[in-house]
Protein backbone atom coordinates (compact mmCIF):
# COMPACT_ATOMS: atom_id res chain seq x y z
CA UNK A 1 0.00 0.00 0.00
CA UNK A 2 1.33 3.45 -0.79
CA UNK A 3 0.26 6.22 1.55
CA UNK A 4 -0.56 9.42 -0.28
CA UNK A 5 2.13 12.05 -0.64
CA UNK A 6 1.54 15.27 1.25
CA UNK A 7 0.37 18.17 -0.92
CA UNK A 8 3.11 20.74 -1.47
CA UNK A 9 0.92 23.33 0.28
CA UNK A 10 0.05 21.05 3.22
CA UNK A 11 0.53 23.62 5.99
CA UNK A 12 -1.56 26.18 4.16
CA UNK A 13 -4.15 23.49 3.34
CA UNK A 14 -4.48 22.46 6.99
CA UNK A 15 -4.83 26.06 8.01
CA UNK A 16 -7.64 26.52 5.48
CA UNK A 17 -9.33 23.35 6.77
CA UNK A 18 -9.18 24.51 10.39
CA UNK A 19 -10.46 27.95 9.51
CA UNK A 20 -13.66 26.30 8.28
CA UNK A 21 -14.38 25.49 11.98
CA UNK A 22 -16.11 22.30 10.92
CA UNK A 23 -13.91 19.47 12.20
CA UNK A 24 -15.61 17.35 14.89
CA UNK A 25 -18.89 19.27 14.63
CA UNK A 26 -22.24 17.42 14.66
CA UNK A 27 -24.00 16.31 11.46
CA UNK A 28 -25.87 19.03 9.57
CA UNK A 29 -28.88 18.56 7.36
CA UNK A 30 -27.52 20.91 4.68
CA UNK A 31 -24.65 18.49 4.04
CA UNK A 32 -26.50 15.25 4.80
CA UNK A 33 -29.11 15.89 2.11
CA UNK A 34 -26.47 16.34 -0.59
CA UNK A 35 -24.57 13.23 0.49
CA UNK A 36 -27.81 11.22 0.61
CA UNK A 37 -28.76 12.57 -2.82
CA UNK A 38 -25.38 11.45 -4.18
CA UNK A 39 -25.75 7.94 -2.74
CA UNK A 40 -29.19 7.61 -4.35
CA UNK A 41 -28.21 9.16 -7.68
CA UNK A 42 -25.35 6.71 -8.15
CA UNK A 43 -26.89 3.70 -6.34
CA UNK A 44 -23.86 3.61 -4.06
CA UNK A 45 -23.94 1.88 -0.66
CA UNK A 46 -21.56 4.48 0.76
CA UNK A 47 -21.25 8.23 0.16
CA UNK A 48 -19.34 10.66 2.34
CA UNK A 49 -18.28 14.24 2.77
CA UNK A 50 -14.73 13.78 4.03
CA UNK A 51 -12.15 16.22 5.35
CA UNK A 52 -8.49 15.24 5.32
CA UNK A 53 -6.89 16.39 8.56
CA UNK A 54 -3.22 16.14 9.54
CA UNK A 55 -3.29 12.47 10.59
CA UNK A 56 -6.85 11.39 9.92
CA UNK A 57 -9.78 11.52 7.54
CA UNK A 58 -12.93 12.73 9.28
CA UNK A 59 -16.40 12.63 7.73
CA UNK A 60 -18.80 15.49 8.26
CA UNK A 61 -21.55 13.47 6.65
CA UNK A 62 -21.80 9.81 5.71
CA UNK A 63 -24.32 7.39 4.29
CA UNK A 64 -23.81 3.66 4.68
CA UNK A 65 -21.01 3.67 7.27
CA UNK A 66 -20.97 4.22 11.01
CA UNK A 67 -17.35 5.15 11.63
CA UNK A 68 -16.61 8.72 10.64
CA UNK A 69 -12.84 8.66 11.15
CA UNK A 70 -9.95 6.63 9.74
CA UNK A 71 -6.19 7.05 9.69
CA UNK A 72 -5.00 9.31 6.88
CA UNK A 73 -2.57 6.63 5.68
CA UNK A 74 -5.55 4.41 4.83
CA UNK A 75 -7.68 7.14 3.28
CA UNK A 76 -8.39 7.06 -0.46
CA UNK A 77 -9.39 10.72 -0.18
CA UNK A 78 -5.83 11.61 0.86
CA UNK A 79 -4.89 10.63 -2.69
CA UNK A 80 -7.89 12.36 -4.26
CA UNK A 81 -6.98 15.77 -2.81
CA UNK A 82 -3.62 15.73 -4.59
CA UNK A 83 -5.20 16.69 -7.91
CA UNK A 84 -8.07 19.02 -8.80
CA UNK A 85 -9.85 16.46 -10.99
CA UNK A 86 -12.28 13.80 -9.82
CA UNK A 87 -10.36 10.62 -8.93
CA UNK A 88 -12.03 7.39 -10.01
CA UNK A 89 -10.60 3.98 -9.16
CA UNK A 90 -12.81 1.39 -10.90
CA UNK A 91 -11.30 -1.56 -9.01
CA UNK A 92 -9.20 -0.87 -5.94
CA UNK A 93 -7.99 -4.48 -5.88
CA UNK A 94 -6.35 -3.94 -9.25
CA UNK A 95 -4.67 -0.67 -8.33
CA UNK A 96 -1.13 -0.98 -6.90
CA UNK A 97 -1.73 2.04 -4.67
CA UNK A 98 -4.68 0.42 -2.93
CA UNK A 99 -4.73 -3.36 -3.46
CA UNK A 100 -3.39 -4.09 0.05
CA UNK A 101 -5.17 -1.24 1.82
CA UNK A 102 -7.01 -2.66 4.87
CA UNK A 103 -10.23 -1.04 3.61
CA UNK A 104 -9.87 -3.27 0.55
CA UNK A 105 -8.47 -6.47 2.08
CA UNK A 106 -10.44 -6.50 5.36
CA UNK A 107 -13.53 -5.00 6.91
CA UNK A 108 -15.65 -3.24 4.30
CA UNK A 109 -13.72 -4.75 1.35
CA UNK A 110 -14.24 -1.66 -0.77
CA UNK A 111 -13.69 -2.20 -4.51
CA UNK A 112 -14.76 1.10 -6.09
CA UNK A 113 -13.87 4.67 -5.21
CA UNK A 114 -14.73 8.02 -6.76
CA UNK A 115 -13.81 11.25 -5.02
CA UNK A 116 -14.43 14.82 -6.11
CA UNK A 117 -11.98 17.12 -4.32
CA UNK A 118 -13.37 20.08 -2.40
CA UNK A 119 -11.39 23.27 -2.87
CA UNK A 120 -12.21 26.10 -0.52
CA UNK A 121 -9.48 28.39 -1.83
CA UNK A 122 -7.52 28.11 -5.08
CA UNK A 123 -5.27 25.06 -4.81
CA UNK A 124 -6.32 24.22 -1.24
CA UNK A 125 -8.25 20.96 -1.34
CA UNK A 126 -9.54 20.10 2.11
CA UNK A 127 -11.55 16.94 1.45
CA UNK A 128 -13.89 15.24 -0.96
CA UNK A 129 -17.41 14.24 -1.79
CA UNK A 130 -16.80 10.56 -2.37
CA UNK A 131 -18.62 7.39 -3.37
CA UNK A 132 -17.66 3.81 -2.48
CA UNK A 133 -18.97 0.43 -3.51
CA UNK A 134 -18.10 -3.16 -2.72
CA UNK A 135 -18.29 -3.96 -6.45
CA UNK A 136 -16.05 -2.67 -9.25
CA UNK A 137 -17.78 0.20 -11.07
CA UNK A 138 -17.22 2.87 -13.68
CA UNK A 139 -18.51 6.43 -13.93
CA UNK A 140 -19.33 7.73 -17.39
CA UNK A 141 -18.73 11.32 -18.46
CA UNK A 142 -22.22 12.50 -17.51
CA UNK A 143 -21.99 10.87 -14.09
CA UNK A 144 -18.67 12.60 -13.48
CA UNK A 145 -20.30 15.94 -14.25
CA UNK A 146 -23.15 15.13 -11.85
CA UNK A 147 -20.69 14.17 -9.09
CA UNK A 148 -18.69 17.33 -9.74
CA UNK A 149 -21.85 19.41 -9.54
CA UNK A 150 -22.86 17.87 -6.20
CA UNK A 151 -19.32 18.55 -4.99
CA UNK A 152 -19.73 22.19 -6.06
CA UNK A 153 -22.92 22.40 -3.99
CA UNK A 154 -21.11 20.99 -0.94
CA UNK A 155 -18.29 23.45 -1.54
CA UNK A 156 -20.80 26.29 -1.71
CA UNK A 157 -22.32 25.23 1.61
CA UNK A 158 -18.87 25.08 3.21
CA UNK A 159 -18.21 28.60 2.00
CA UNK A 160 -21.59 29.85 3.19
CA UNK A 161 -23.13 30.25 -0.24
CA UNK A 162 -26.87 29.66 -0.50
CA UNK A 163 -28.21 26.73 -2.50
CA UNK A 164 -30.99 28.83 -3.99
CA UNK A 165 -30.08 30.48 -7.31
CA UNK A 166 -30.12 34.22 -7.63
CA UNK A 167 -33.06 36.05 -9.22
CA UNK B 1 -23.25 25.19 -29.59
CA UNK B 2 -22.39 28.30 -27.63
CA UNK B 3 -24.24 29.44 -24.56
CA UNK B 4 -25.86 32.28 -26.49
CA UNK B 5 -28.10 29.87 -28.39
CA UNK B 6 -28.85 27.35 -25.68
CA UNK B 7 -32.61 26.78 -25.50
CA UNK B 8 -34.36 27.88 -22.34
CA UNK B 9 -36.11 25.08 -20.47
CA UNK B 10 -38.43 25.84 -17.58
CA UNK B 11 -38.04 23.41 -14.67
CA UNK B 12 -40.84 23.41 -12.12
CA UNK B 13 -40.09 21.32 -9.04
CA UNK B 14 -40.34 21.91 -5.28
CA UNK B 15 -37.05 20.09 -4.55
CA UNK B 16 -34.32 22.74 -4.51
CA UNK B 17 -31.43 20.27 -4.54
CA UNK B 18 -32.83 18.42 -7.54
CA UNK B 19 -33.50 21.68 -9.40
CA UNK B 20 -30.05 23.09 -8.73
CA UNK B 21 -28.28 19.88 -9.68
CA UNK B 22 -30.18 19.38 -12.95
CA UNK B 23 -29.81 23.04 -13.85
CA UNK B 24 -26.05 23.13 -13.24
CA UNK B 25 -25.40 19.83 -15.02
CA UNK B 26 -27.45 20.91 -18.06
CA UNK B 27 -25.44 24.13 -18.19
CA UNK B 28 -22.11 22.35 -17.75
CA UNK B 29 -22.94 19.95 -20.58
CA UNK B 30 -24.25 22.85 -22.69
CA UNK B 31 -27.62 21.16 -23.16
CA UNK B 32 -29.98 23.90 -22.08
CA UNK B 33 -30.33 27.01 -20.01
CA UNK B 34 -32.59 25.88 -17.21
CA UNK B 35 -34.91 28.42 -15.62
CA UNK B 36 -35.82 27.11 -12.17
CA UNK B 37 -38.99 27.73 -10.22
CA UNK B 38 -40.65 25.91 -7.35
CA UNK B 39 -44.35 26.60 -7.97
CA UNK B 40 -46.87 26.74 -10.79
CA UNK B 41 -47.54 30.41 -10.07
CA UNK B 42 -43.86 31.20 -10.59
CA UNK B 43 -43.90 29.00 -13.67
CA UNK B 44 -46.70 31.03 -15.23
CA UNK B 45 -44.82 34.25 -14.57
CA UNK B 46 -41.70 32.77 -16.19
CA UNK B 47 -43.71 31.67 -19.22
CA UNK B 48 -45.15 35.18 -19.50
CA UNK B 49 -41.79 36.93 -19.28
CA UNK B 50 -39.08 34.69 -20.73
CA UNK B 51 -38.57 32.97 -24.09
CA UNK B 52 -39.18 29.47 -22.74
CA UNK B 53 -38.82 26.70 -25.34
CA UNK B 54 -39.51 23.56 -23.28
CA UNK B 55 -41.14 22.67 -19.98
CA UNK B 56 -40.37 19.96 -17.39
CA UNK B 57 -42.93 20.22 -14.60
CA UNK B 58 -43.82 18.46 -11.37
CA UNK B 59 -47.56 17.76 -11.25
CA UNK B 60 -48.05 16.64 -7.69
CA UNK B 61 -50.24 19.71 -7.25
CA UNK B 62 -52.34 18.45 -10.10
CA UNK B 63 -54.78 21.30 -10.73
CA UNK B 64 -52.17 24.03 -10.93
CA UNK B 65 -50.14 22.02 -13.41
CA UNK B 66 -53.17 21.11 -15.49
CA UNK B 67 -54.34 24.72 -15.67
CA UNK B 68 -50.90 25.85 -16.77
CA UNK B 69 -50.62 23.24 -19.53
CA UNK B 70 -54.11 24.16 -20.72
CA UNK B 71 -53.10 27.84 -20.90
CA UNK B 72 -50.03 26.93 -22.94
CA UNK B 73 -51.97 24.74 -25.36
CA UNK B 74 -54.67 27.40 -25.73
CA UNK B 75 -52.05 29.87 -26.89
CA UNK B 76 -52.80 32.13 -23.94
CA UNK B 77 -49.13 32.63 -23.05
CA UNK B 78 -46.28 34.15 -25.07
CA UNK B 79 -44.59 30.74 -25.55
CA UNK B 80 -45.44 28.43 -28.43
CA UNK B 81 -48.71 26.54 -27.99
CA UNK B 82 -46.75 23.50 -29.16
CA UNK B 83 -44.20 23.84 -26.35
CA UNK B 84 -42.59 20.41 -25.68
CA UNK B 85 -43.73 19.37 -22.19
CA UNK B 86 -42.78 16.48 -19.90
CA UNK B 87 -44.17 15.88 -16.43
CA UNK B 88 -42.81 14.45 -13.21
CA UNK B 89 -44.86 13.02 -10.36
CA UNK B 90 -44.49 11.00 -7.17
CA UNK B 91 -47.46 9.01 -8.40
CA UNK B 92 -50.10 9.50 -11.03
CA UNK B 93 -53.48 7.81 -11.36
CA UNK B 94 -55.36 6.97 -14.52
CA UNK B 95 -57.83 9.80 -13.98
CA UNK B 96 -55.02 12.34 -13.90
CA UNK B 97 -53.35 10.77 -16.90
CA UNK B 98 -56.66 11.05 -18.73
CA UNK B 99 -56.75 14.78 -17.99
CA UNK B 100 -53.26 15.33 -19.38
CA UNK B 101 -53.61 12.79 -22.19
CA UNK B 102 -55.12 15.13 -24.82
CA UNK B 103 -52.57 17.87 -24.04
CA UNK B 104 -49.63 16.47 -25.98
CA UNK B 105 -47.39 15.50 -23.07
CA UNK B 106 -44.17 13.93 -24.33
CA UNK B 107 -43.31 11.93 -21.23
CA UNK B 108 -44.31 11.34 -17.61
CA UNK B 109 -41.47 10.47 -15.22
CA UNK B 110 -42.37 8.83 -11.92
CA UNK B 111 -40.29 9.70 -8.86
CA UNK B 112 -37.80 8.72 -7.70
CA UNK B 113 -35.72 9.12 -10.82
CA UNK B 114 -32.11 10.04 -11.33
CA UNK B 115 -30.69 13.35 -12.49
CA UNK B 116 -29.15 11.41 -15.35
CA UNK B 117 -32.60 10.24 -16.45
CA UNK B 118 -34.03 13.74 -16.15
CA UNK B 119 -31.15 15.00 -18.24
CA UNK B 120 -32.10 12.60 -21.03
CA UNK B 121 -35.64 13.98 -20.92
CA UNK B 122 -34.30 17.54 -21.02
CA UNK B 123 -32.30 16.61 -24.13
CA UNK B 124 -35.40 15.10 -25.73
CA UNK B 125 -37.48 18.21 -24.98
CA UNK B 126 -34.79 20.55 -26.28
CA UNK B 127 -34.46 18.51 -29.47
CA UNK B 128 -38.23 18.67 -29.95
CA UNK B 129 -38.14 22.44 -29.48
CA UNK B 130 -35.76 23.01 -32.38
Amino acid sequence: MSAAALPSNEAERLQALRELLILDTPPEQRFDRIVQFAAEEFDMPVAMLTLVDQDRQWSKSCVGVESCEIAREHAFCAHAILLPEIMVVPDLQADPRFHDNPMVTDGPRVRFYAGAPIETQPGLRVGTLCLLDTQPRVLDATERVILGTLRDLVQGELLGQALEPGP
Amino acid sequence: MNSGVRPQLLLVDPNTLFRRTLSLVARELDIAQVVEVSSHEQAQRALESRPIQALLMDVDERLGALALVQLVRAGALPCSADLPIALTAAGIDTATLALFGPLGIKRVMLKPFKVKTALEVVQMLVAAAR
